[in-house]
């Protein structure tokens, strides 16, 4: 029987021949492990980018800055937006009266986010024609939703919606109002940034009639301080502050990743910003 | 000599076999991360394209709108569209509800190119009439001279088959208008056969001045021409004007096919019931010479209006100058404004034998019917989710 082992020699180089090979292999592995969550990390931020980039235009564009009664950019900050912020389209069934408005509630009439009105959180504006033969005279009406009730008081005993409202700006302008005229329902947001468990996130906070309510994440994590900044601009194309002479508003999003990641043999947290530009649609032509 | 030992396994490979899984397994999941990645860039990029799609579809709609088609859309229904965006962008489909009688829903479902992504949107459209306030059978702010078989009437009638006892599209009217409305009624010169009848015959009013002839509601005259249908370029001379078909439909983009007033007739008369409802906004960019036969609908001249013979129209005709009819069966039903602004010392001549008669029927017939749709100028757009 053979019983001869390995010499001294034969161990410590099959020992070392071992240990290069292993740190070899544990380098390659923490590479790609690093590499593995350096992109997970990078993915789920150009993610978030890309969402913000997607989620704010829609809303933004739909406003009417230049609206006689009041701005739809309630307030117009460069960290955060107060604005109103469209959810439903219908048309009007019946001759309106100064305190309700009836409207088609039939799914082929009603359109928009959000086809339900909710009192007390809700506003209105709604399309006053003035002389027919003229635009110069068309107005939006605004009101506030006091009460809803759904029936079937349009023509022909079609679904119907009821709206009672008060705070009708200017007074009396109901008056105008036609059937057929668009209404269309809003409520007002707070869109900006916020701290929580040490990162900066996007926020909303919708208006419930007296005062903005609790936060409702939306996505993050973004950059502390300037995640998000607006930028609103004038007819001419400078800067402004006065929310009633806005067309456009830039936004710049700047996303990070949620934890630190190698980059470059840095162990750092990763940016990247995304710019865009949104024109108001609606403004007045 | 050392003897090899017997069993010369080692794990060597079993280490290898191990690391290459877990290294593979890594590169996996960092593709598959990038693959996603690269997908919702994608997936991105073709939300955008069936935005613009959607918006073109609205925007298409609205530019090319045919007051022929979708004016007669009844309140409550809706008319389909669909077409495709241009260098393969990707495609769209949508319709235009009617709200009530002025008022239109447009809305467009946009698709990207492979049809993966859909975006919608709407905009709120209504229609722009001319705000006409016609006063008489032909009010002109300079002289007229009349000399021929001429018949200038305010009494309020209806073009041929056109009432209560033919077709039905206009009531009995019974009111009457004056037959000439002008700041002098001194400058209105009759002579031959001339008729000139209305309450009164001839109106003075000495308020008549450059602008009130020549705007229409809060739009001037020059500003007209964006509610053409049908533009002709200065100086254009067309001779039998009269409906056209494309095989066996209406054709709109023939310059000759002024619509078809007629609903009987033979021969060349004989009406093309396709064009029926055809009433084009018809812009001449300077002066206009017609030579026959018929149109309807709402004719605008931004300079001199020369009738050569046989022409009938039904509808309003505004001209920036003045008018001059001649030759033979030369009838409008409606009315017509010369304003003569342009050269302010020329007259408006009739001679031959022409036939002018207020109709508010025909009148409210072609604006009503020849008007364009425009978005609503604040809040028309709309996104449908």
């Amino acid at each position: 029987m053979d019983r001869r082992g390995f010499t001294l020699v034969e161990l410590i180089i099959g020992m070392v021949l071992a240990a290069i090979v292993g740190v070899a292999i544990y380098q390659a592995l923490v590479n790609s492990q690093r590499v593995y969550q350096m992109q997970t990390e990078r993915a789920a931020m150009n993610s978030n980018t890309r969402t913000a980039i997607a989620l704010l235009p829609m809303e933004l564009r739909e406003m009417s800055a230049t609206d006689d009664v009041e701005s739809d950019v309630v307030r117009a900050e460069p960290g955060y937006v107060e604005y109103k912020a469209m959810r439903g389209l219908f048309f009007v069934c019946s001759t309106p009266s100064a305190t309700s408005v009836t409207v088609w509630s039939a799914d082929s009439l009603a359109f928009g986010l959000r086809t339900t009105v909710t009192a007390g959180q809700d506003g209105i504006v709604v399309f006053s024609e003035g002389s027919p033969g003229s635009r110069g005279d068309n107005d939006w009406i605004h009101a506030e939703v006091t009460a809803v009730a759904t029936g079937t008081a349009c023509p022909g005993g079609q679904p119907s919606m009821t709206l009672t409202i008060s705070s009708v700006d200017p007074s009396g302008g109901m008056s105008g109002v036609r059937v057929g005229a668009p209404l269309r329902t809003y409520e007002q947001l707070k869109v900006g940034t916020y701290s929580a468990g040490g990162s900066t996130w996007l926020g909303a906070q919708v208006h419930d009639g007296s005062a903005y309510g609790g936060i409702q994440p939306v996505l993050g994590p973004l950059k502390d301080g300037d995640g998000l900044v607006l930028t609103y601009f004038d007819s001419t194309g400078a800067t402004t502050t006065d929310e009633a002479d806005v067309v456009r508003i830039g936004l710049r999003i700047v996303g990070q990743t949620s934890r630190p990641v190698y980059n470059a043999g840095d162990l750092r947290a990763v940016v990247d910003t995304l710019i865009t530009s949104v024109a108001l649609r609606n403004n007045r032509r | 000599m050392l003897e090899r030992a017997n069993n010369e396994r080692g794990v060597a490979l079993v280490v290898s076999i191990f690391a290459m899984v877990v290294i593979g397994a890594l590169v996996a999941a960092a593709f598959f991360v990038g693959m996603q990645e690269q997908r919702v860039g994608r997936n991105t990029i073709r939300l955008q394209q069936a935005l613009a799609a959607a918006e073109e579809g609205v925007a298409r709609r609205i530019a090319v709108w045919n007051p022929a088609v979708s004016n007669r859309i009844a309140v409550g229904s809706k008319l389909a569209f669909s077409d495709t965006v241009s260098n393969g962008g990707g495609w769209y489909r949508g319709e235009v509800l009617r709200i009530d009688s002025m008022m239109f829903l447009v809305s467009a479902e946009g698709f990207s190119p492979d049809s993966s992504a859909r975006q919608r949107v709407g905009m709120l459209a209504r229609l722009r009439p001319v705000e006409l306030t016609i006063l008489a059978s032909l009010e002109t702010q300079g002289a007229v001279d009349a000399n021929g078989t001429i018949t200038i009437t305010g009494e309020n009638g209806n073009p041929d088959d056109w009432g209560p006892s033919g077709q039905g599209l206009c009531s009995q009217p019974t009111d009457t208008l004056p037959g000439v409305r002008t700041p002098e009624a001194d400058s209105v010169s009759q002579q031959g056969n001339t008729d000139v009848s209305g309450l009164p015959d001839v109106e003075e009013d000495a308020s008549i001045n450059d602008s009130t002839l020549t705007w229409f509601g809060d739009t001037p005259f020059d500003e007209l021409q964006s509610l053409a249908t049908l533009y002709l370029p200065s100086g254009g001379s067309y001779q039998n004007v009269q409906p056209a078909l494309s095989g066996t439909v209406c054709n709109y983009a023939d310059d000759h096919n002024w619509g078809e007033p007629n609903y009987s007739g033979v021969g060349p008369n004989a009406p093309v019931a396709v064009c029926q409802d055809y009433y084009p906004v018809v812009f001449s960019n300077g002066d206009l010479t017609v030579n026959g036969n018929r149109g309807q609908g709402l004719l605008i001249v931004r300079g001199d209006l020369n009738i050569q013979g046989g022409f009938e129209w039904a509808g309003p005709i505004l001209v920036k100058g003045t008018v001059s009819f001649a030759g033979t069966g030369n009838k409008v039903m409606g009315g017509v404004i010369a304003a003569n602004v342009v050269t302010a010392d020329d007259a408006s001549s009739l001679s031959g034998t022409a036939d002018l008669f207020y109709s508010s029927c025909a009148i409210e017939r072609a604006t009503a019917f020849g008007a364009t749709a425009w978005p609503l100028r604040e809040r028309a757009w709309v996104n449908l989710y």
